[in-house]
Parts: C-alpha cells; structure tokens; sequence
C-alpha cells in the first residue's frame, strides 16, 4: 500500500498593523512582530522630510504596503496626473509588498468651470456597466504606470445609486477579470453597509457577499471598528473590530484562504499594544 | 455619453455635500427613506472632520490663537469656498491666510493672517526635498564676480515679511505663552529646513532683502546689492558665516546666461 507523504500546512495568512503617526517611532523602537505595516501613500507624497526617513526606516524592519485614499478610481472625471505621478514615486521608493485604493470617485469638475476639485472622502460609485467601464480603464491606467496589479478596496456607503443593479461582488468579480487588479476585502465595510441596510442578519449577508466571489480575487483583508452609536452605522476605524465583524472574517479565510490581513485604526488611535492585540487575534483566526 | 451621465451624477452629489440644504444627489437612495439625509449628513459630517483635521495639522499657530470651534468653522468655509484640488490633503489650506483677510469676524485679529502665512511656509518645509549635508560649490565665491553666482537655498525655504512681529507672535503660541503683540513691530520670519527638522528664525532688513532677492532667482551680486539697500551696514561675511552654521545654502552655482 503505497504511503502518502504528510503535506505540510498552508502558511498561515500574514497579519500587519496600519501604521500611523502616533505610532511612527514607537514602532521602530520596539520592533514588534508583525508580518507587515500598511500606510496611508498619500501621508508620503512628499519630497522628503521626517515621515519619509521613517517610513525608510520601516522598511529595513517590515515589508509595507501602499494604500491609498486619493486616487478615486471611479471619478468620471479621470485620473489626477499629479497624484499618480507621486504615487509612482512612493511606489518605487518604497518597493511596497502590495498598493491600493478604494472603489470610490471624489474628483468632479464643479459647475460654471474652474478647477476639478476632489470630494477628500471616499463617494460611492454606482453599480453599472458604465461605472464598472470607466474603474476599468483607471485601474488599468494605474497598473501600467506602477507596472504592477493593484488591489481596490470594497466601500462602506451611506448612499446608494437607484440604478445599481449589479451585485457588488459582481462588480468587484468582473473590475478584477477586465483589469487584472485584485479585491481588498473590507470585512468590517460588509458587515457596515449589511447594518446599515438593516439586515436581519448582517453576519450571514456579509459571509454571502463573500462566497459570491470568484477564487483568487481576494489580495488582502481589512479589519477595522465601526461605531453604531448614531442612526447609521459609521465605518470610524475608532474601536476594536466588533463581534458581528470576526466570524465574517473566519468565514472569509476559510472561503478565500491564506490572504494578508490589515488591521485598521485611524481615529482615536489606542496604544500600540491594543492595535497589536488585535493583530494577534486576527492571527489566531488566520492560524 | 455613459461618461457624460457618470460625471453629473458625481457633481451632483459633491454639490449636494458642499450645499447646506438637505436636497438630496439626484438618483441617490439610501436605504429606509428616512435613513436618506443621515447618509447626506454622513458625508457632509465626515468632510468638515477631514478639512478640520487637514487645516489644524497645517496651522497649529492659527489653531492655538483661535481656538477648536472658530477652527472648525474657518476649515467648513474654506472647504465650500476653496475645496482641494488634490487628492493629497496636506495641500488643503493653502488659500487660508489670503481667505483670512475677508472674513469681518477677523477683522480685530489683523496679524493672523501673516501668522498663517508662517504656519504654512513651515508645513510646506516639512516635506520639502532633503537638503544637503554641506553646500556645493562654496570655492566659487573666492574665483567669481557675484554678479556672475546663484545662491540656492535650501529646499522648503521661504520668507514672511510682516508689517507685525509675526515670528514674536508664532513663539509666543509655541511656548504656550500668549502674549499680545506689540503693534508696529515689523519683522521678517525666515523658514529652512535643517535635516529633518522645519526651522523659523527672524531676519534683519538686509538678510531679507538679500533673501527675498535670492528665493526670486536674482544673482548673488543683486541680491547683495538689495541687502545694502535696506541695510547700508549689511556684512556680507557675518550673513555668510550664519548660513553655513544654519544650514541656509543648498549650493552655489555660476549662472549659466
């Protein structure tokens, strides 16, 4: 009877932390272990300066992914030239493990001419063919700029479009077949925009969004708080990830398997060691 | 025409974000009807939280003098006024201190403009290129006629030339004292970067003339001529001296034409 070899068990999905300011030179003191950091690009557009020698100083420590909140790929105004010529640049400094931006517009050239100003928010896209053309061609105008796939992040959104009619996941499935790019699975932004549509079980909507997507589409995870405290549920990056939040998380692991996986706090920023709480929990669940 | 029906669905729904009326983006749904104009004041509540942190991070100075309430409501109307351009929110603000000028509730603050002027200059040195360990081409002051050299200052450099003592005012905030002004007291604030750090200093009437000239492109002879000018006991050498200890210059360099 022939023996079959033990194989070994798939390596465990990297878990990182978002790394913010506050946290900039602790970090690169006490070298906690984490697989990688993620930064916000745009906070390292500049030519130089304090924040850029310490992101190089990360670097030395932790691969670093780019994600980005500016380049509003859905914006039927196009591209800002500007923007993507800074991001090339971080791009090829930093050599990041992984770049992304949002599936958002915020670029709108405003009535009765002059500049095209930028929303500075993540505005939501409509679910057609002929916003999905327009992510398309901009997500492939980025790629051939940085020579490299992106990943385009999932919203949480306050407002929907009355002509949506393709499923998100659908959207997402079909942005990643035409352009190459890859899905960042914002778990918590699921679970946001399930409560906020008052689902009677947002959980169980979240996991359903989830196995609506095609294998291999998922390059990286979010995990972040939101807070419920008003009539909608904020997506706030201000507390621990909430309960309703992991078993969709589990659920996406086991359905997508090993994907890096990012820990998200941008307000009221917690201790280090809370954020790295979190990152371990993750990690159990990735384990 | 796809294009075309996307680009005014989006400025309708940036109009509506910027307007105060609670006319909701044509075609935009929210969920349950009533959850409609929370999801507008959504938006809207989360723009003025990014304008309001955007401005504070540029304008420390104009923060501590104001006070977080008039702060948030200067960063509201700058934001409807003059909204980014850019996807980069470190460069929102940059009209503040000429927007500053026409709003009558400053009226009896007239230095704040200025003072916001300072603020900006540093937040723009702060990201400014590196400058470099030492200046090149120093020898070339011994070999050429002035007139003939172009003194470039470090990356980020700039000069705010008040009719107020606008540096007293900044050190003042940034010490944590808050004393009043003294009027009349006019004074040049001059902003480099030295290594990582943004630096602020005042200058004399000469070192600003001879600063303003050089930021403006002018030969070392000009600018030094301009120095004179406004100070007929300007020394060129103790001027030298104090930028290569500050960390002032980049480089020398002969002009090409």
């Amino acid at each position: 009877m022939p023996t079959v070899a033990p194989q070994p068990s798939p390596a465990p999905a990297p878990v990182g932390i978002g790394w913010r300011a506050p946290h900039y030179r602790e970090l690169l003191s006490s070298l906690p272990e984490v697989d990688f950091i993620e930064v916000h690009s745009e906070n390292f557009f500049g030519d130089g300066g304090a924040a850029l020698a310490l992101l190089g100083q990360a670097r030395e420590h932790y691969p670093v992914s780019l994600h980005g909140v500016g380049l509003a790929l859905g914006s039927a105004e196009g591209l800002d030239p500007w923007h993507l010529d800074h991001l090339a640049r971080l791009v090829e400094r930093v050599q990041p493990v992984r770049v992304s931006d949002h599936a958002s517009f915020a670029r709108v050239a405003l009535r009765g001419g002059g500049p095209v100003v930028h929303g500075s928010d993540l505005l939501p896209v409509a679910f057609t063919e002929a916003s999905l053309d327009l992510m398309v061609e901009h997500v492939q105008q980025v790629q051939e700029r940085l020579r490299r796939p992106i990943l385009v992040e999932n919203l949480s959104a306050y407002l929907r479009w009355e002509d949506d009619h393709l499923a998100e996941p659908e959207f997402f499935n079909a942005l990643a077949r035409r352009s190459g790019c890859g899905l960042l699975l914002d778990v918590n932004n699921l679970v946001v925009n399930a409560l906020n549509r008052r689902a009677s079980d947002p959980t169980a909507e979240a996991c359903a969004w989830v196995d609506a997507l095609d294998a291999g589409v998922a390059g990286e995870i979010h995990l972040a708080g939101y807070n419920a405290a008003g009539r909608l549920v904020i997506d706030d990056h201000g507390s621990p990830v909430h309960d309703t939040v992991w078993p969709v998380y589990r659920h996406a692991l086991r359905h997508l398997g090993p994907v890096p996986s990012l820990i998200e706090w941008d307000t009221d920023l917690p201790a280090l060691d809370v954020l790295l709480a979190e990152a371990w929990r993750a990690r159990e669940c990735a384990e | 025409m796809s294009r075309r029906f996307e680009s005014e669905r989006q400025r309708g729904f940036l109009s509506a974000l910027r307007d105060s009326g609670n006319a909701l983006p044509v075609a935009a749904v929210a969920l349950p009807a009533a959850d409609r104009l929370a999801g507008l004041r959504a938006y809207r509540a989360n723009a003025q939280a990014i304008a309001h942190r955007a401005l504070i991070a540029a304008y420390p100075t104009v923060e501590r003098l104001l006070g977080d309430e008039p702060m948030k409501a200067l960063a509201r109307d700058l934001w409807r006024a003059h909204p980014p351009v850019r996807g980069d929110l470190a460069w929102f603000g940059a009209e503040l201190s000429s927007w500053i000028g026409g709003v009558t509730e400053l009226a009896e603050w007239p230095w704040l403009a200025d003072v916001a002027r300072l603020d900006w200059a540093l937040h723009c040195a702060q990201s400014a290129a590196d400058p470099p360990d030492l200046p090149e081409g120093l020898t070339l002051l011994a070999e050429h006629d002035p007139l003939q050299l172009a003194v470039i200052l470090v990356p980020g450099s700039a000069c705010v030339v008040s009719s107020w003592p606008v540096h007293a005012i900044w050190d003042s905030q940034a010490r944590g004292a808050d004393e009043a002004p003294e009027p009349g007291v006019a004074e040049t604030a001059w902003v480099w970067r030295r290594g990582h750090s943004a630096c602020v200093s005042t200058l004399g009437p000469g070192e600003s003339a001879l600063h303003q000239s050089l930021l403006a492109g002018q030969s070392l002879g000009l600018a030094w001529d301009s120095a004179s000018t406004a100070d007929p006991d300007f020394d060129f050498p103790a001027w030298l001296t104090r930028a290569l200890r500050e960390g002032w210059l980049a480089g020398i360099h002969p002009l090409t034409s």
